[in-house]
């Protein structure tokens, strides 16, 4: 298992290098001089000057990259522009709204696809395969940003049961973390939600034909227990791996639903650094981000050996 | 009884064009045609807007803000008394022609490698795959808002990040494609007697990428109106004066308490306009070969 | 004759298709008694496998159903007992081995578990005991190494060690009828003579009833008392083992006989049947066989043919069974 795991990460190398390049390349990107973009149009001479040093950037493109990425290696993401703080400790402060938001929003898309897979996947062609794929397919159509507002309409502001923004960490009250929790879960679930429904639904149809599923039944097994244990765990080889992919669209789609509930997580940094034009918290932004998107994948392909014995390390 | 005749039927269609067999599909698989024609009403409801939109969109009515839909104004106003449903048809202008754009972009970017990497194979294309795979290890979003960061916030930036984004897919498809068709003896024939790259791609690629190519445009399209959308909503996209369907929920964010309709029917649209996409790209999936489908 | 255990009478079995509801067996009896091993033989179509499926109540549905008959196991009527009670049944006194042990085997679990499963369902015994029980069904299947084995995937096994790995999972809560369709049929020659001697000793040692489905009339002679033909959906002769290979009473009987690979005659060219069986939406009028008969008549498309009594337990569906003299197997 751990020489598994430890394959796996060195096949991340080469992946990472080509990321930090890419990385590292957006600030090739800016057109005209970085320096005097990143100062904002009013800045003087000077202050250009003082950014251009700060940066190396007269410096030779390589070694800029090297200062950069032994700076990101040591865990130096660089200072904000904005706030002049080191941009690692602000992203650090953030990440666990961003993680416990995206967590919250793969339970939802779990709770609900999982069931509703199930339920169309060992009926196709009845009313509530029907329904379930219709639902799917308009879950993937609606605008998450759109749903997130009719939520905070609807459940906020019509209703008041529920609080339209903010974020209290979970360590300091849970009561209170969910409430303020569940409206950007379900926001930011429901699309995931909709894509793993029809992953799972056709895994499920294609599984329910299966042999074994008929030796399961000549097992004397009852149906609920065969499609929950010899169906399921099936139909979910298919499903662990879209929802390795899913992750990485989650945690993109964090930068609207933070904007919209006001949650001070690593999505609303990206966006008000935008505005800011604070471009070593946004490169931060997005090494963290691939940073957790890389291991979530890692989780997922550990976990892939538990229900895919065949891919199981010896 | 009607077995032979079937048969028959069969026979027939062998002889008939892979193209025109997947027309006749096609035309079978109505909630498709219903998407099309939703989509091509749309599209000249967009271009036609000036002549068809009942309201000037930029007509401020300061005396009528925020009114609730009406007779006069179907979906309301907004907080300038502008009419919203003459405002949204104008928004359809720039998000099906934002969408458009992207794909576009994607395309450009994603095909040529991907033609380059199936058909060279080797280094090449171990290189090409590799930053293909970097590109899609970033969480899409944060990337697109990183590339915006650095061009600047606007509409046909956000089209350049979305198309970057939608590119690696449209590289697999092509190499994939270009590697099959590659490996058929025909073909290695073909180049065995000095017949040019070119022609091995116009000739022997491209009929048959084509219509797998078409699904996955139609997708995207959805895909990159719903991205559009995210990135105008935040003010990343579509600038003022342009709105987009995104930039007008984001306007309408502010009165979201006094005036529900102004997110209420922009986001409607963008919804039906995505779905109607979506529903037309499985209906070409659906009306493609078995033998095309069982690549995909 | 023993005690029959399994009766079935005129069964009907139907299946939604492009043309309708299809009737893929029709008026089908037999019956096997307690210790006795049935052939169910016919060509692939020929509705044998819906018949041994449909004993357990287990074609899928949709598309199928069981439109008419009877099936009696130790004299209680199957057909119509309520989901529970069949699934009682089930792998306690009535247990199935399939064609496809890769494919009937759920990849995702190991051996023991799978085995484990039926006699915890059936026995109510804790994992442990029912570990201990997989352990002597595995022994009692000959499986080399039970202890070490009994923790693997399918995956892991080779076809003949996973085809005694189900045939265990069948034995596990020691069942009375043992319903086998095609389970040497994927195997290799000498894997597959060695799984039909261990079905034979087992049956032996354990002194249950076996319908054994197949469409080889080789395995039938090496395994079976009775063996009963079915062409098209129906029944075409019963007969016991030896008369049947003695003296066929059904042309397809012959044919079938004729078809079949002898020991020790080289050079000597095998009779196929000539045409191909018909698609059960389009079955010919009078004998099914007819278009494909060397011995039919113009009558013999016109009208519908019984099974006629041969006594001592035979039966032939053919008009001319008294005036034919057909070859057995030499």
């Amino acid at each position: 298992m751990l020489a598994f795991i430890l394959q796996r990460l060195l096949a991340l190398v080469p992946l990472l290098f080509i990321v930090s390049l890419l990385v590292f390349s957006l600030v090739l990107l800016i057109p005209g001089d970085p320096a005097y973009m990143l100062a904002g149009e009013s800045a003087t001479p000077e202050e250009i000057a003082e950014i251009r040093s700060d940066m190396g950037l007269d410096d030779p493109v390589l070694l800029q990259y090297a200062r950069w990425t032994g700076g990101v290696l040591r865990g130096d993401l660089g200072t904000s522009l904005f706030s002049d703080q080191p941009v690692l400790e602000v992203l650090l402060e953030r990440l666990p709204v961003t993680l416990s938001l995206a967590f919250a929003a793969i339970l939802v898309s779990l709770l609900v696809s999982i069931p509703a897979g199930v339920i169309a996947g060992t009926r196709p062609g009845s009313l509530a395969d029907r329904l379930v794929t219709l639902g799917a397919s308009t879950g993937l159509a609606i605008p998450n940003f759109w749903l997130g507002l009719m939520l905070i309409l609807v459940f906020a502001i019509w209703n008041g049961w529920l609080p339209a923004t903010g974020y209290v960490p979970l360590t300091e009250h849970p009561g209170a973390w969910l409430r303020h929790i569940l409206l950007p879960a379900i926001t930011l679930g429901l699309s995931a939600a909709a894509i793993l429904t029809r992953q799972l639904r056709g895994a499920m149809i294609d599984v329910m034909n299966q042999d074994y599923i008929r030796t399961a039944r000549a097992k004397g097994l009852a149906w609920r227990g065969v499609v929950l244990k010899h169906g399921l765990k099936n139909a979910a080889i298919p499903m662990v791996t879209i929802l390795g992919l899913q992750a990485n669209y989650l945690l993109g789609g964090t930068v609207i639903v933070e904007q919209i509930f006001g949650m001070p997580g690593l999505g609303q940094l990206a966006v008000a650094s935008v505005f800011t034009r604070d471009l070593p918290m946004i490169q931060g932004v997005v090494i963290m981000a691939v940073f957790v998107a890389v291991f979530v994948n890692l989780l997922v392909d550990i976990s892939y050996g538990y229900f895919n014995p065949k891919v199981r390390p010896q | 009884m009607s077995e032979p005749n079937a048969a028959a039927l069969d026979q027939l269609g062998a002889s008939v064009s892979a193209r025109r067999r997947f027309l006749r599909r096609f035309l079978r698989q109505r909630p498709a045609l219903y998407a099309l024609g939703f989509l091509v009403l749309l599209a000249l409801g967009a271009v036609f807007a000036p002549w068809v939109a009942p309201h000037d969109p930029l007509a401020q009515n300061l005396d009528r803000v925020l009114e609730a839909p009406s007779f006069d104004h179907f979906f309301g106003t907004d907080e300038l008394g502008r009419d919203v449903a003459s405002r949204t048809l104008f928004a359809a202008r720039i998000s099906l022609l934002a969408a458009f754009q992207a794909v576009v972009i994607a395309l450009l970017i994603g095909v040529p490698p991907g033609l380059v990497a199936g058909l060279f194979g080797g280094q090449t294309d171990n290189l090409i795959m590799r930053i293909t795979d970097a590109l899609m290890s970033f969480p899409p979003l944060i990337l697109a808002v990183a590339i915006i960061a650095v061009l600047g916030p606007s509409l046909t930036n956000a089209m350049i990040a979305v198309g970057i984004l939608l590119s690696p897919t449209f590289l697999r498809l092509m190499r994939g494609t270009a590697m099959a068709v590659a490996q058929e003896t025909y073909v290695e024939a073909a180049r065995s007697i000095g017949c040019s790259q070119s022609w091995i791609i116009t000739r022997h690629i491209l009929p048959n990428v084509v219509s797998p190519l078409f699904v996955q445009i139609s997708v995207f399209a959805g895909v990159a109106m719903l991205a559009e959308a995210g990135l105008s909503f935040l003010g990343l996209g579509a600038q003022p004066p342009d709105s987009s369907w995104g930039a007008m929920v984001g306007r309408g964010f502010r009165y979201i308490s006094h005036s529900p309709s102004l997110i209420v029917f922009p986001g409607l649209a963008i919804a039906v306009t995505v779905l109607a996409f979506y529903v037309l790209g499985d209906g070409l999936r659906d009306s493609l070969g078995r033998e095309v489908r069982r690549e995909q | 004759m023993s005690a029959p255990l399994l009766e079935v009478e005129d069964l009907a079995v139907e299946f939604l298709t492009d043309h309708g509801w299809v009737r893929v067996v029709d008026g089908v009896s037999f019956s096997v008694g307690a210790g006795e091993t049935l052939g169910l033989v016919g060509e692939s179509g020929s509705g044998k496998t819906v018949t041994s499926l449909s004993v357990m109540q287990l074609i899928p549905r949709p598309p199928g159903r069981i439109a008419g008959g009877s099936i009696r196991f130790e004299g209680r009527e199957l057909l119509g007992l309520p989901e529970h009670e069949l699934e009682a049944l089930r792998g306690e006194a009535i247990a199935m081995v399939f064609q496809e042990s890769m494919t009937s085997l759920n990849p995702a679990f190991t051996i023991g578990d799978q085995i484990g499963e039926v006699v915890r369902r059936h026995r109510g015994v804790s994992r442990r005991e029912a570990r201990v029980r997989a352990l002597e069904v595995l022994e009692l299947v000959q499986i080399p190494d039970p202890e070490a084995r009994i923790d693997a995937y399918p995956h892991e096994f080779s076809g003949g060690m996973r085809q005694r790995a189900a045939i265990a999972m069948a034995l596990a809560c020691d069942p009375k009828l043992l319903i086998a369709d095609e389970p040497t049929t994927a195997l290799d020659v000498t894997v597959q003579a060695q799984v039909l001697d261990l079905l034979r000793s087992l049956q032996q040692r354990l002194g249950m009833g076996i319908l054994f489905v197949t469409h080889n009339l080789g395995v039938v002679a090496d395994l079976c008392d009775r063996v009963t033909v079915m062409y098209a959906g129906r029944i075409v002769e019963t007969a016991n083992v030896f008369d049947l290979f003695e003296g066929p009473q059904h042309p397809y009987t012959e044919g079938l006989l004729q078809a079949m690979p002898q020991l020790g005659e080289r050079g000597k060219r095998l009779a196929a049947i000539p045409g191909t069986p018909p698609m059960p939406w389009q079955m010919p009028d009078g004998c099914r066989f007819h278009p494909r008969c060397p011995y039919a008549e113009a009558a013999c498309a016109q009208q519908d043919v019984m099974l006629t009594e041969l006594g001592e337990g035979r039966s032939a569906r053919c008009r001319r069974v008294h005036e034919l003299d057909l070859k057995g197997a030499e």
